[in-house]
């Protein structure tokens, strides 16, 4: 099943530069933040992180290969198995999975830990794709709850996991599609205006002292700079002082001397802004959003609604990401502990992003109704 | 179709990502460019420090709860090599205050560390130390003084081996352990206990994050992480036995040496075990060192002490190894009665000659023999005479067999670094895979010896230990062990160590009957009668006098109480004590005496036997019996020095 010469030449070459691009850059700092060891217990080999993220890579790009050797349509055919599959890894991960750092979102596998919420993301953008794509009342009310509704289920099931911010990218991810397929804006009005009003109950009634701890903290880190809001400031303190230029590769002393926890996964953005500074920094936003536009762009093409709204899904997943991860780190936004796509060291969250590049690929190069 | 609902609704979320980069970019324009100066300063190496806490180690507890080793807060001294602006001058004014050479600093400031630790120079210093680096803070900047918790072995020179100690890590160590978390200049257990049980006792280090000033002390705390202390290790010690062990051992030593025909004897080991559940209850080397002296810098005479001869350094109860002697011959017994090439009505005529070999017994050194014996009398009085027929007739293989039954030649298994010594047991393969022509063949003469416990035989007191645990508790082995649990520092049973059972030798209850016959004979009137006269506890045992071609022979000991239920296993080794019965048995008559809770008095010599009657041998006096007095040491083929007793301490 090797695609059709005519159907290469309709590939998105550059996206795929820009993702290669992004990647290598993220192998760069993921090596730059872990070559001396990330605190006690790290491994001794100084490429133990960026050889595992490689690994992942590789991995992630021959899944992607292999989806665009098929037509994404095929995938529509099975949408209640996906579904049902999606739902019971997420159930899975809550029995039998492994906790880290207070998020219980990790099955083992000897020395591999594997995020099924990652995947997860993916499944819904394509699930709820098909959803919209079949439904077409979404301009409805009941359309609009069943869409929903499709959601807040594998998005639940995230939330007992105690990751909170996945479960919001899944929020972000719907509300994107559900707009693109149609639903009314005044409707996503209301839905948007209902959870800021149900916020505080979330936040007094349904959050752990820790995620309340963190939302307070992002509000005032001050109050508490030993505790909660350390990640915050020493995060603003890194990047504030990479300045223009940064302090150059490797030279990061912020990170470079474990001032910052989890600098190579959640905080990765910030050894950037430190290390390469403000030109760097741009560099890595300007590849997000020439990846975000040709998203986009893939979903304007796209021959089908199915293709469009999977597009859309993607794309809507990578800025939420980007936003809130990248926001974190300036204190922006609150800690919830997302990755930044093709940067933060992780070889599910890689892998998952891989794979859904690879979608948008094969909906970018399927555009054309070729007759064989 | 340009304008068409959906192109405008993707429109409309480009706008959003257009929006979302603006924001991101605005934020790191503010923060690197028009704030950039300000967090540069917060960031600088000179401003923002951690500062390590070490995680205090845990404690190292007897098997009541007796603390062997704590800690204690002492003071360190470090540098902050980038907070120094002329390193020469602050070491050239250093140096004196801390008693250091510029040499010895320098050497510490060039170890490996992570760039902005502070170099650890000097731990446990004077508290006057402290404060005369206080009074010329400003003229030693980037000198710091921090607390931190160092070792402290309560009892000094105490189950030193076993115990172990802690010093900082070295390279090799750190390639193992850097996977583990270690860094340089990080404490960990060297041997003993210490390294055995070193993932437990470590804890977790925190660290502090603060902002300094230009001198590097604290102004601000900008951030912390608590330390985790290690847990606590609930040793199978007995903090009693094992202080009487030491002390009888050390006092022996001590008289031994002071005699001039005992002068070589400097050295030994001391091993108490519980024969139903393989615990240690106390093991004690000699000579010993205070670990206490690893906690801060080695001073010269603490090098020299540590390289002086014999040496302090080797655990004897499980490194080192020595021929069993005499000991031996319960193996040689159990062999013969188990092949059936003896029972106990056989008799044997001691004239002091074997007549096959030409061998003689140890007797006959003393122009005596040992007349008539039986199997029983036999082991009573070490008569090498009946074990010379008794090897003959089991031949090397069945010995070697049961040696390595009973587990000698191989490494025991016991749970304390270093791993111990395997010790040998030759036999026909052994002999071919190890030597040459004429060399490689097995001589008949050579099984007498291993009869004896002579030849190449080679055991550690733990196996022999082993041994004489496994005849006490009827044939069932143990793995030795030394620690019983692991406690949480709120004492909290995070692991239990479950005494662990190897299975029991195939050796029939007749034949070990018939062996702790003998066993109790040697204590009620043979060759260890002299030292447990007046033992108020019936015991077993079997001395032994190792021959060894470096110099006087070793005696040995080894042996258990109470005879029917036994509850300990006493081992005593005396390198170059000339005899068992003379310089071990005595050391485990006190050891056992602390173990019962027996009022600690004299050995009864032969002038106060009238005082002890419940003594199971009682009516038999020295220089009756067999020709031989219950006195004589146990001996294998050497001359004995003719000692009485009474020059026993």
């Amino acid at each position: 099943m090797i695609p059709d010469r005519r159907l290469l030449r309709n590939l998105d070459h550059s996206l795929v530069f820009a993702v290669l691009a992004l990647c290598l850059i993220g192998f760069t700092i993921v090596f730059s933040a872990t070559r001396g060891g990330i605190g006690p217990g790290s491994p001794q080999d100084p490429f133990y992180f960026v050889k595992r993220q490689v690994t992942a890579f590789v991995l992630g790009a021959l899944a992607c290969v292999a989806i665009l050797t098929m037509d994404y349509r095929l995938v529509a055919r099975a949408p209640r198995a996906l579904y049902i599959g999606n739902l019971a890894l997420l159930a899975l991960v809550l029995v039998a999975g492994h906790r880290i750092s207070g998020a219980q979102s990790w099955f083992r596998l000897g020395s591999m830990a594997l995020q099924p919420s990652e995947l997860a993301k993916v499944v819904l953008i394509l699930t709820l794709a098909h959803h919209l794509a079949e439904a077409g009342d979404i301009a409805t009310h009941r359309g609009l709850a069943l869409a929903f509704a499709h959601a807040a289920v594998p998005a639940g099931l995230v939330l007992l996991q105690n990751d909170l911010g996945t479960a919001l990218v899944f929020c972000g991810i719907t509300l994107a599609m559900v707009y693109v397929a149609g639903a009314r804006g005044r409707d996503l009005l209301a839905v948007v205006g209902a959870g800021v009003l149900a916020s505080p109950v979330v936040f007094f009634v349904l959050l752990k002292d820790y995620q309340r701890a963190r939302l307070l903290a992002f509000l005032n880190p001050y109050a508490d700079p030993t505790g909660t809001g350390y990640n915050v400031i020493q995060s603003t303190i890194a990047i504030g002082s990479g300045r223009f230029f940064g302090k150059g590769l490797f030279h990061g002393t912020q990170a470079q001397l474990n001032f910052l926890p989890a600098h190579h996964t959640d905080f990765i953005f910030s050894v950037i802004g430190e290390e390469i500074g403000f030109i760097g920094a741009v560099v890595v936003l300007a590849l997000y959003g020439f990846i975000l536009w040709r998203c986009v762009h893939a979903a304007a093409c796209a021959k089908d609604a199915f293709g469009r709204l999977v597009a859309t899904g993607v794309g809507a997943m990578l800025l939420f990401h980007l936003f809130v991860n990248v926001g974190m780190t300036m204190s922006l936004m609150p800690v919830t502990g997302i990755p930044l796509p093709f940067l933060s060291y992780g070889g599910s969250s890689l892998m998952a992003n891989l794979i859904a590049i690879g979608f948008v690929l094969d909906i970018y190069m399927r555009r054309q109704k070729i007759l064989f | 179709m340009r304008d068409s609902p959906v192109e405008n609704r993707l429109k409309h979320l480009g706008l959003v990502i257009l929006a979302v980069l603006v924001v991101l970019t605005s934020r790191l324009w503010y923060l690197q460019i028009m704030r950039g100066d300000v967090y540069e300063a917060l960031s600088v190496g000179n401003r923002v420090r951690v500062i390590p806490v070490p995680a205090p180690r845990g404690k190292i507890l007897d098997r009541s709860g007796v603390p062997l080793v704590t800690s204690r807060m002492a003071f360190s001294v470090s540098i902050v090599p980038q907070d120094v602006p002329d390193m020469e001058a602050t070491i050239a004014r250093l140096a004196p205050i801390l008693g250091m050479s510029p040499e010895s600093i320098r050497e510490k400031l060039g170890a490996p560390r992570r760039p902005f630790d502070p170099a650890r120079l000097k731990t446990d210093v004077d508290p006057r130390v402290v404060t005369t680096i206080g009074e010329q803070r400003t003229d030693l900047p980037g000198v710091v003084v921090g607390e931190m918790p160092v070792r402290n072995y309560v009892y000094g020179e105490f189950a030193s081996h076993l115990l172990g100690y802690i010093r900082e890590i070295d390279a090799t160590e750190l390639k193992v352990y850097r996977d583990k978390g270690y860094r340089p200049g990080d404490l960990i257990g060297k041997v003993g206990v210490e390294r055995t049980f070193e993932e437990y006792l470590r804890g977790e280090d925190g660290g502090e994050q603060v902002e300094v000033n230009s001198l590097s002390q604290p102004i601000k705390v900008l951030g912390s992480l608590p330390p985790v202390p290690g847990d606590d290790v609930v040793l199978t010690i007995d903090q009693k036995v094992q202080a009487a062990a030491e002390r009888a051992l050390a006092e022996q030593l001590d008289a031994l040496s002071k005699s001039p025909k005992t002068k070589n004897a400097k050295a030994g080991a001391v091993v108490a075990m519980d024969p139903r559940t393989g615990e240690i209850l106390a093991m004690t080397s000699k000579p010993a060192y205070d670990p206490n002296m690893f906690v801060g810098e080695l001073s010269p005479e603490d090098l020299k002490f540590l390289s002086s001869s014999p040496s302090p350094q080797p655990n004897r109860v499980t490194s080192h190894t020595y021929p069993p002697g005499s000991a031996f011959k319960v193996i040689t017994t159990l062999a013969a009665l188990e092949r059936h090439k003896v029972t106990i009505d056989d008799r044997f005529v001691c004239t002091g000659r074997d007549p096959e070999s030409g061998k003689v017994c140890w007797i006959a050194e003393r122009g005596r023999s040992h007349g008539k014996q039986d199997l029983v009398q036999g082991i009573a009085n070490s008569c090498n005479i009946v074990f010379y027929e008794l090897g003959r007739r089991v031949g090397i293989d069945n010995l070697a067999m049961y040696a390595r039954v009973f587990g000698l030649g191989r490494p025991t298994g016991i749970a304390l670094f270093p791993p111990d010594a395997s010790g040998l047991v030759p036999d026909r393969t052994w002999k071919r895979l190890n030597f040459k022509g004429y060399d490689q063949r097995w001589y008949p003469t050579e099984t007498l010896d291993v009869a004896i416990g002579q030849g190449a035989l080679l055991v550690t007191p733990i196996q022999v230990a082993n041994v004489y645990a496994t005849i006490a508790a009827g044939g069932a082995m143990h793995e030795p062990m030394v620690a019983r649990a692991v406690l949480s520092p709120d004492g909290k049973v995070i692991r239990e160590f479950p005494p662990r059972g190897v299975g029991n030798v195939n050796v029939s209850a007749e034949s070990l009957d018939i062996l702790k016959q003998g066993l109790a004979k040697v204590v009620s009137e043979g060759t260890g009668a002299a030292a447990f006269k007046g033992f108020p506890v019936p015991a077993g045992g079997k001395t032994g006098t190792a021959q060894t071609p470096t110099g006087d022979s070793h005696g040995w000991f080894a042996g258990f109480a109470p005879l029917d239920h036994p509850e300990i296993v006493v081992v005593v080794l005396v390198e170059h004590g000339t005899g068992g019965s003379l310089a071990a048995a005595p050391v485990a008559r006190k050891v056992m005496e602390a173990y019962f809770g027996i009022d600690e008095k004299p050995p009864a010599g032969p002038n106060e036997a009238g005082q002890t009657p419940e003594a199971a041998g009682g009516p038999q006096e020295p220089p009756t019996g067999g020709g031989a007095g219950p006195l004589a040491p146990a001996a294998t083929q050497q001359v004995e020095p003719a000692s009485p007793s009474q020059q026993v301490p």
